[in-house]
C-alpha cells in the first residue's frame, strides 16, 4: 500500500469532518427508511412440488388459550400417524394478520393450514392465497348445513368459492352482572330507551360502575361497535349515511357523553382493559364476543353467581347482533395440500370440534349447542342456541376483501365525531367518500 | 512515543477491515477510486430502493386486488384529496418541531447539569441513559397504561391531588402532548449525551478568559458555551428532526393515530396504507412524500450547518 494511501486512511479526523460524515451517513440511512413495501409477483401454487407421501403438517393456529388445543393435535397424530408442527401465533391480532399477510404474499411454503379470520377467509381468497375447500367437502362429506349459513356464505366464501370451513363460533352477546340487576330491581332492557333508563339505575359514578362498557378504541374494535349498533338503526359500517346509521351514532356517543351510563373513557377503552374492568366490577352490561363470556369461566364462583346474558335489545330498526367465526383455511402454495385437507376433514369433525368447550368457546357446528357438555363448558352456547331459534337475530359483518380499509375509514372518522373533532355529519360524509369508491372497486356496485 | 504510536496504526492500517476485505476486490485501482466505488456500492442499494419506490407510485398495486395497473399521478393527485394526508401532515410537522425544541433545550440543560461535580456522577450519566437504551415500542405500550385513565399513574398523582382524572388519549390536544413528551422523554437522553461530550471539549481557558472580561455564568454560557456548541446542536438538530419525521413506533402502541387522525404521522399512514391495507402504490406515494420532506430537512440543515462553521 503507497505511503500516501496510508496517510489516507490513518489520518485523524477533525471533528467538523466527522460532524459532516456523521450527518451524510444519517440522513442517507434516514431516508432510506421511508421505502414503502412492494407486491411480489403472484405465482403458482407451488404444489407441483408436492412429496409423494407428506408426513409433516405445518399449521398455524390463533387463540386467546392454547391449552386444549395439544389434545387436538394428539389425537390427529395417533389416528394419522402424521406428524403435526404447531405454531403458535401472536395474541394481538393486528401482529397475527401482518404476519400471515407477509407469509402469504411471499409465496410461503411453510404454513399448509392455519386458524383464520372472517376478514382473512376474504381478503386471503380474494388473493388466491388459499385453496378451494368444496374439494375437501366432498371428500370428506362434511354437511355444511350443521354450520350457520351466514357463516359459512358470508364470511367464509369469496365470489363463490368457499376458502375456510368454520371451527369455532363467536357471536357478539349481551351479557350482566345478575347481582347488581337484582340490587337496582331491574330487568334486562328490550329496547334502546329501556337500555339508557335500566343504564342510569345501574350507574353510580362515585362507586365507579356504570351501566355498561364500551370499547370504541381504533383498531378494529371500535369497527365492530360501528357495525352491530349501525346495523340494529339499520346501517352498516359500509353503509353510514342514512338517517338509522346517524341515529345509532348519535346513540352510542349519548351513552357516555349524555347519559354518562359508561365511562366517558369509552374511546380509548380496547377489549383488554375493558375486560379488566369487567372483572374488578367496573361494569353492569357488556355487549361483545361470547367468547369473553367463557373466558369468565376462569373465576368460576364469579361466573355462577353474577354473570348471565340476554337476547340484545331492539334497535330502531332490529334486534339483530353480529357473528362471526374462526376456521380452518389451506395455503394455496403450501406444497402439502392433501395433507393441509385431511387437516380440515379432521377439525371439521364433530367429535373434534367440540374440544374447543375445554377453551370455553363454543363450536361452530349448531348441533353441538344443545350438547349438556357443551352447554357446561361454553357457558354462551344457550344464548346462542336462543338466537338460532328466534331466528333472524344473527348477521355477519359486511365482509368485501378491502373490509380492513372500510374499518379503518369508518373507525378514524367516527373516532373523531366520538372525541368531539368533527360533528356527526361531516365524519359520515368523510367516511362515506372513503367508503364508496372501496365498495364499487370490491363489488362493482 | 510518537514512533510506538505510528507503528500501532500501521498495524490496525494494514489489518483493517477495509484494506484486508471489502477495498481489495474493487482490483488495482487507486485507494480514491475505490473508496468512491466502496461508497457507491453502499449506497446503491438504497438508491434503488428509492427508485423502486417511486416507480411502484405509479401503480395501482395491490397483492390483495392483484392489480399492478399504471395510474400515472392518480395516487399523488390522491394524496391532495385524502384529509388524512391533511392532518398527517399538520401533526407531523407540529410533533417534529415541539420535540425538537423540547429535547434540544432538555438536553442541553441535562448535559450541562451533568458536566457539573457532584458524587456518583457517572452513575448518574449511566442512569439518564436508560429511557433512550429501551425499545420504543415498550416505552410506548408502557405509556399508554400510564396515560390511562383509571389505571394510569400519571392520573392517580393527579387524583390524588384534584379528584381529577384527564383524559389524556382521548382528547385531541392531550392525546398529541401525550405522543410529544413520551418521545422527548425516551430520546432526550441521547441528547443529553452527545451534547455532554460537546461540552467537554470546549477548553477551560475560554471560560477563565470570559470570566477575566467580566463574564458571567449566564453571559459565558451565551458567549461562550453556545457559540461553540452551535455546529453540534444543529447537527443533532437534522438528526433528531429526521428522525422525528420518520419516527412510528409511539404513535403505533400509544395512540394508532388517535382520537380520531389527531397524533396520526405520515410513517404511520405508509405502514396502514402499505401493511395494513396493502395498497402498495398508494402507500409508495406517501413514501415519497415522506422521502421529500426529509431531504428537505437535511438539505435545509445542512446549509445551516454549513453557516454556522464558516461563523467559527
Amino acid at each position: 500500500m503507497s505511503r500516501k494511501a496510508l496517510a489516507s486512511l490513518t489520518r485523524p479526523v477533525s471533528r467538523r469532518a466527522f460532524l459532516k460524515t456523521a450527518g451524510a451517513g444519517a440522513a442517507f440511512a434516514a431516508l432510506s427508511a421511508c421505502a414503502a413495501p412492494v407486491a411480489a409477483p403472484a405465482e403458482g401454487t407451488g404444489g407441483e412440488e408436492t412429496m409423494a407421501e407428506p408426513q409433516e403438517l405445518n399449521i398455524v393456529y390463533w387463540a386467546d388459550s392454547n391449552d386444549f388445543f395439544q389434545g387436538v393435535i394428539d389425537q390427529y397424530q395417533e389416528e394419522t400417524g402424521n406428524t403435526v408442527n404447531y405454531e403458535v401465533a401472536p395474541a394481538v391480532y393486528i401482529e397475527w394478520q401482518q404476519m400471515m399477510t407477509t407469509r402469504l404474499a411471499s409465496g410461503d411454503t411453510g404454513t399448509d393450514a392455519f386458524h383464520s379470520d372472517d376478514f382473512q377467509a376474504a381478503i386471503y381468497g380474494a388473493a388466491g392465497w388459499l385453496s378451494p375447500l368444496e374439494p375437501v367437502v366432498d371428500l370428506y362429506d362434511i354437511d355444511l348445513d350443521d354450520w350457520p349459513q351466514t357463516l359459512i356464505y358470508d364470511v367464509s366464501s369469496w365470489d363463490g368459492a368457499l376458502y375456510r370451513i368454520p371451527w369455532g363460533n363467536d357471536t357478539e352477546i349481551f351479557f350482566y352482572r345478575t347481582d347488581y340487576f337484582e340490587e337496582a330491581g331491574v330487568s334486562p332492557p328490550t329496547d334502546w330507551n329501556d337500555l339508557v333508563e335500566i343504564g342510569t339505575a345501574l350507574t353510580d359514578e362515585d362507586a365507579g360502575i356504570y351501566g355498561i362498557a364500551l370499547s370504541a378504541t381504533i383498531g378494529g374494535q371500535l369497527g365492530n361497535e360501528i357495525q352491530h349498533w349501525t346495523n340494529q338503526g339499520g346501517g352498516a359500517i359500509n353503509n353510514l349515511d342514512n338517517d338509522g346509521a346517524r341515529e345509532a351514532l348519535a346513540f352510542y356517543k349519548a351513552l357516555y357523553a349524555e347519559h354518562n351510563i359508561a365511562p366517558d373513557s369509552a374511546p380509548q377503552e380496547d377489549y383488554s382493559s375493558v375486560f379488566q374492568g369487567w372483572l374488578s366490577n367496573k361494569y353492569a352490561m357488556w355487549w361483545c364476543w361470547d367468547g369473553f363470556f367463557g373466558a369468565m369461566r376462569t373465576n368460576e364462583e364469579f361466573w355462577a353467581d353474577q354473570v348471565s346474558a340476554f337476547l340484545p335489545p331492539m334497535g330502531p330498526d332490529n334486534a339483530e347482533t353480529i357473528t362471526g367465526c374462526w376456521g380452518w383455511s389451506v395455503v394455496a402454495s403450501s406444497p402439502n395440500q392433501e395433507l393441509a385437507n385431511e387437516w380440515i376433514g379432521f377439525t371439521a369433525r364433530a367429535d373434534v370440534m367440540k374440544q374447543q368447550i375445554y377453551r370455553g368457546r363454543v363450536p361452530a357446528r349448531v348441533s353441538l349447542w344443545a350438547d349438556p357438555e357443551v352447554q357446561d363448558l361454553a357457558p354462551s352456547s344457550p344464548f346462542l342456541l336462543d338466537l338460532a331459534e328466534a331466528g333472524g337475530l344473527v348477521k355477519a359483518r359486511p365482509v368485501t376483501p378491502s373490509i380492513q380499509e372500510i374499518y379503518d375509514a369508518a373507525e378514524q372518522n367516527v373516532h373523531a365525531y366520538l372525541t368531539d373533532q368533527v360533528s356527526l355529519d361531516e365524519a359520515v360524509t368523510a367516511a362515506m367518500d372513503k367508503i364508496n369508491p372501496i365498495l364499487e372497486r370490491d363489488l362493482g356496485s | 512515543m510518537a514512533s510506538t504510536d505510528a507503528g500501532h496504526r500501521q498495524l490496525i492500517t494494514d489489518h483493517s477491515p477495509l484494506t484486508t476485505g471489502v477495498l481489495p476486490l474493487f482490483g488495482q485501482q487507486n485507494l480514491s477510486t475505490r473508496r468512491i466505488l466502496l461508497a457507491w456500492l453502499l449506497v446503491t442499494p438504497v438508491v434503488l430502493w428509492r427508485l423502486l419506490t417511486f416507480y411502484i407510485s405509479f401503480f395501482d398495486n395491490s397483492p390483495v386486488r392483484r392489480t399492478f395497473d399504471f395510474v400515472g399521478l392518480d395516487n399523488y393527485i390522491a394524496l391532495t384529496r385524502d384529509s388524512n394526508v391533511d392532518a398527517t401532515l399538520t401533526f407531523t410537522l407540529f410533533f417534529t418541531v415541539t420535540s425538537v425544541i423540547l429535547q434540544v433545550v432538555f438536553g442541553l440543560a441535562i448535559a450541562e447539569l451533568l458536566n457539573q461535580r457532584f458524587r456518583m456522577r457517572n452513575l448518574t450519566r449511566a442512569v439518564n441513559l436508560l429511557p433512550w437504551a429501551m425499545a420504543p415500542i415498550v416505552i410506548a405500550t408502557a405509556a399508554r397504561w400510564i396515560f390511562h385513565q383509571d389505571y394510569g399513574l400519571i392520573n392517580d398523582i393527579i387524583w390524588r391531588l384534584s379528584g381529577e382524572r384527564p383524559l389524556w388519549l382521548v382528547n385531541f390536544t392531550t392525546a398529541r402532548f401525550a405522543v410529544t413528551i413520551t418521545d422527548v422523554w425516551k430520546n432526550t437522553a441521547f441528547l443529553s449525551v452527545i451534547f455532554l461530550s460537546g461540552l467537554q471539549g470546549i477548553p477551560l481557558e475560554l471560560y477563565e478568559a470570559a470570566k477575566i472580561d467580566g463574564a458571567d455564568g449566564v453571559r459565558s454560557y451565551w458567549y461562550v458555551t453556545l457559540p461553540l456548541l452551535m455546529p453540534l446542536i444543529i447537527s443533532m438538530i437534522i438528526f433528531t428532526a429526521i428522525f422525528r419525521v420518520l419516527s412510528f413506533e409511539i404513535v403505533y402502541a400509544l395512540t394508532n393515530g388517535g382520537p380520531g387522525t389527531a397524533t396520526s404521522l405520515l410513517s404511520y399512514l405508509v405502514y396502514l396504507e402499505g401493511f395494513r391495507v396493502l395498497n402498495f402504490g398508494y402507500a409508495s406515494a406517501i413514501a415519497m412524500l415522506l422521502f421529500f420532506i426529509v431531504l428537505l430537512v437535511g438539505v435545509l440543515g445542512y446549509g445551516f450547518l454549513r453557516r454556522a462553521w464558516e461563523r467559527l
